[in-house]
């Protein structure tokens, strides 16, 4: 078999999330106005200064216009088009327990391989809040975190029940008038996860949100807030999917993380939403904003990704290190098959005296896939002593693919000390020889090499997402070999 | 009233060049080339405004700028060639170096085939003002296997007299497998507003080799614009060096095609900014065809509350295998209210190829310096020999020669580490 079959085989693995449920669902129709707003606000009972703030975003956003410095094309999207709300239709007053869920959309998570039935899973290992659409069905442990003080809800439930924190956070990081999505967001979102460690709490165990998409013509507007109090540690999971498609979906995701003194938030993603068929048609549009601030001294952010789906991404998880000796991680991994465009990367602002980032980025294009690493390292005036070690490899794999790097890097203190590397490559013929010929065909050979590659940033993955990570990167890379 | 002859052809290029600057106007730091260097200095500034008829200076002041080591010297003043202050009696024969408005009244159709057509001023304002308001450059012909012996000198003189901004046409036409080495000198009055903006435009021949080293040096009160646009052919060298030192505000940007199997380019650089200074390096390499190569290396030491920037772009075009590029930025900051921006960017549509770039910003080695007290040298010579040594990784690039040499020495002045030099020099 020549290693070009192989390369093909590997690259055109479907999409095995792709399924769609057939529940009965409460849709607003297409369009967005105050009144759509008013209307979703008014379905999910919310408060008037939520109201007010949704309104103010909506505002704003009809001032701005859509950012277009991103290398990645597509077709405008339709704002009016797409249906701002759609949830499972509930029964009566929402489900009070796992028991009185719509068995359809459990069988859809349990088909996705994602534990919400407590009982079935190892004792304590994630609680996980699955988001549906534009609700949260089911918040798992929340009684065994409670007992920890700790405040695991989706962000419908934390309006209701912790109105206060909420009023004080949202937007404190992603102010509504941050960027075009941003503001969209904060005028339309509809669901998300709330988490709140108190001070000196160790989460004692691993948070997680399962998002999927699943109506037709709707977008995704979540919004997750993640608030570490002093001395406190959380590890956050976050997981996607979406049906098999031939329009585009839009999810336009804001995430939040604030760390006070001495505070770590470790945030892990693995995207995988619908990237779209070989030809480009359909898949989801992942225009995200997401970034943390160290507000306080020692402050730790950590964010983890392997982006492996979306038709097209737009996505920049950040840190703003504002207390003194705060530190700042991106590890990503991002592979981009077929007609896919990912622009992502990450930008670290440093303030506070002797923070510190790292930023390693793993970038791999196959197909006709386009991708771009874009990252951003401020270093102000304030930040005596900083440290930025960026690293960003590309590997290509295939002649018709791309792969950008855009790097900007601003110093305004002589005490910093800062490095960027980059390298861009194929698999190099010598490493796959090798392999080859101690007996891997060529197919396991790429695998072996790319998850090398890649080793880096999964060592910082938490040990299940590791391995679901990897089985992923084998899978997108199906068809690859050659 | 422009001095160039009135061929229709180029009146109409000129015409076109008004068009497009008027029509762009100037860079602003939103677009991403400009992101880091504002244009306000040129703004309200009569870019159009005809220079003097003709200019003084002293002959002392062209003896003072020459470097050893040249064999050859063209000098332009206030942006026009002078004769009688250059000294091209050594050229070869076969060899024109000269004024590009003489080329133009000689042989215009020469002219023609390279003049705005290596650097056209499509959507690139600052050319476009200069192709509408040159009236004088430099002209380079090196015919087919030519090789001149020794670099030849081009000094680009700003008088007093001046008016707000000259704007230097330069073309440069290297033949198959001729071989020249040129150094450029950009000086100015001190303590007066004015502004340069200059386009050197490169076509080399198969198996041609360049190589120019550019030396910035204008008056503190300059705004400094240079454009230097390569077309390569096969088997071709480019190898520039841009050495910034004065002005308020400079900007040099080249930008290298390598259109033939087997091109290959070097661009190398330094910047020494102190004061309120903002030097500003922008690099574009092409990589159209299969086996090309480019290097890059820009050095910047940035003291006081001066800015440094570096933005270099490296495409790799569909089809241009077993490419290799490497582009490398470090930048030492002296002072707390110094500011380094770097920007090193890889837009890559092919597989089998290897780029990497990379970017360092950081301060003198405590660990390094302290070895040197402790060997007895004072606070100011270490610092000296650890400047001095970070500036002469880039140096290195300059090639061979007394004119290399006298550069040098001209970093080490600035940079106070003069006796560093020397004592480095008596050790050698």
């Amino acid at each position: 078999m020549s290693a070009n079959t192989e390369l093909k085989q590997l690259t055109q693995k479907r999409y095995e999330a792709g399924f769609y449920t057939d529940i009965e669902a409460d849709t607003v129709p297409p369009g967005l106005s105050e009144d759509v707003i008013r209307l979703i606000s008014a379905k999910k009972g919310e408060p008037e200064w939520l109201l007010d703030y949704r309104l103010q975003a909506y505002r704003a956003w009809l001032e701005m216009t859509e950012p277009t410095w991103a290398h990645v094309r597509y077709e405008p999207v339709d704002y009016q088009a797409i249906s701002y709300y759609s949830a499972p239709k509930a029964k009566g007053d929402g489900p009070k327990s796992l028991d009185e869920v719509d068995p359809e959309i459990l069988k859809a998570y349990e088909k996705l391989g994602i534990p919400i039935d407590e009982q079935k899973m190892l004792a304590g290992v994630v609680a996980v809040d699955a988001v549906f659409d534009s609700v949260s069905v089911v918040t798992t442990f929340r009684a065994k975190l409670a007992e920890a003080g700790v405040i695991f809800c989706s962000f419908s439930d934390a309006v209701k029940d912790h109105p206060e924190l909420v009023k004080k956070w949202l937007g404190s990081v992603v102010p509504h008038t941050d960027n075009f999505f941003a503001a969209l967001n904060a005028a339309v979102f509809t669901d998300g996860s709330f988490v709140y460690i108190p001070e000196g709490v160790r989460c004692p165990m691993e948070l997680s949100t399962y998002f999927r998409i699943n109506a037709m013509n709707t977008g995704q507007f979540e919004r997750t807030l993640i608030v570490a109090d002093k001395g406190s540690y959380v590890s956050y999971l976050e997981g996607c999917t979406a049906p098999q498609r031939d329009e585009n979906q839009l999810h336009a995701a804001v995430v939040e993380l604030v760390a006070l003194e001495d505070a770590e938030i470790k945030y892990s993603t693995v995207q995988n939403w619908y990237p779209g068929d070989e030809n480009g048609v359909g898949g989801v549009y992942n225009f995200v904003t997401k970034r943390g601030a160290c507000r306080g001294d020692r402050s730790k952010i950590s964010w983890t990704q392997v982006e492996t789906g979306s038709a097209i991404t737009w996505k920049y998880p950040s840190c703003i290190l504002q207390g003194d000796d705060s530190v700042g991680e991106f590890y990503s991994v991002a592979l981009t098959n077929n007609r896919q465009q990912a622009d992502t990367g990450t930008k670290m602002v440093h303030i506070g005296k002797r923070t510190r980032s790292t930023i390693v980025s793993k970038g791999i294009s196959a197909g006709r896939s386009q991708q771009t690493y874009r990252g951003g390292v401020k270093i102000l005036a304030s930040a005596d002593g900083a440290r930025n070690h960026t690293q960003c490899d590309s590997l290509l794999l295939g002649s018709r693919c791309t792969a950008d790097t855009v790097p900007y890097v601003e110093v305004k203190n002589a005490t910093a000390q800062l490095e960027h590397e980059a390298t861009t490559s194929k698999i190099s013929d010598d490493q796959l020889f090798y392999c080859l010929q101690r007996g891997l065909d060529a197919e396991d050979a790429t695998n072996l090499i790319v998850n090398g590659f890649c080793k880096e940033v999964f060592r910082e993955l938490p040990m299940e997402f590791a391995v679901e990570a990897q089985k992923l990167l084998e899978l997108s890379l199906e068809g690859t070999v050659g | 009233m422009s001095r160039l002859t009135t061929a229709p052809w180029l009146g109409a290029l000129k015409a076109e060049g008004r068009a497009r600057f008027e029509a762009l106007g100037l860079p602003s730091t939103k677009a991403e080339a400009w992101r880091y260097f504002p244009t306000r200095a040129l703004r309200g500034v009569d870019l159009g405004a005809a220079g003097p008829e003709a200019s003084a200076l002293d002959a002392d002041h062209i003896a003072a700028l020459r470097l050893p080591g040249t064999i050859a010297c063209a000098v332009f003043v206030d942006g026009r060639f002078s004769a009688e202050r250059s000294d091209l009696a050594a050229l070869p024969a076969g060899v024109t170096i000269g004024s590009l408005a003489a080329a133009l009244a000689a042989d215009p159709e020469r002219v023609r085939a390279h003049l705005g057509a290596v650097a056209p001023s499509e959507g690139a304002a600052m050319v476009a003002a200069n192709e509408a308001w040159f009236d004088d450059g430099l002209w380079v012909d090196v015919p087919a296997n030519a090789a001149v012996e020794g670099p030849v000198e081009v000094l680009f003189v700003t008088t007093e007299a001046a008016g707000p901004a000259t704007h230097p046409r330069n073309v440069l036409v290297l033949g198959r497998s001729a071989e020249l080495t040129l150094v450029f000198g950009w000086s100015g009055p001190a303590g007066r507003a004015y502004a340069t903006n200059a386009v050197t435009e490169i076509a080399l021949g198969d198996n041609a080799t360049l190589r120019l080293a550019n030396v910035e040096d204008e008056g503190d009160g300059a705004t400094h614009v240079h454009h230097l646009q390569a077309r390569q052919g096969r088997d071709s060298t480019l190898k520039t060096f841009s050495l910034s030192l004065g002005g308020e505000a400079a900007r040099t940007s080249v930008r290298a095609e390598l259109g033939a199997p087997g091109a290959s380019c070097h661009l190398d650089g330094l910047y020494l900014a102190g004061g309120k200074q903002r030097l500003d390096h922008y690099t574009e390499v092409d990589h159209q065809a299969p086996h090309t190569q480019s290097r890059q290396y820009y050095g910047g030491v940035i003291d006081d509350r001066a800015v440094g920037n570096y933005i270099g772009l490296v495409f790799i075009r569909e089809g241009a295998s077993k490419t290799d590029a490497q582009q490398l930025n470090k930048n030492l900051l002296l002072a707390p209210t110094a500011t380094a921006n770097a920007k090193p960017s890889l837009e890559i549509d092919h597989d089998d190829v290897k780029a990497s770039h990379g970017t360092t910003v950081g301060q003198l080695d405590e660990k390094s310096l302290f070895y040197l007290l402790s060997r007895g040298i004072s606070p100011e010579d270490a610092r000296g020999i650890l400047i001095l040594a970070f500036a002469q990784d880039a140096l290195a690039r300059l090639g061979e020669g007394a004119h290399a040499q006298a550069l040098v020495h001209r970093v080490a002045a600035k940079l106070g580490a003069e006796a560093v030099l020397e004592a480095e020099e008596i050790m050698a």
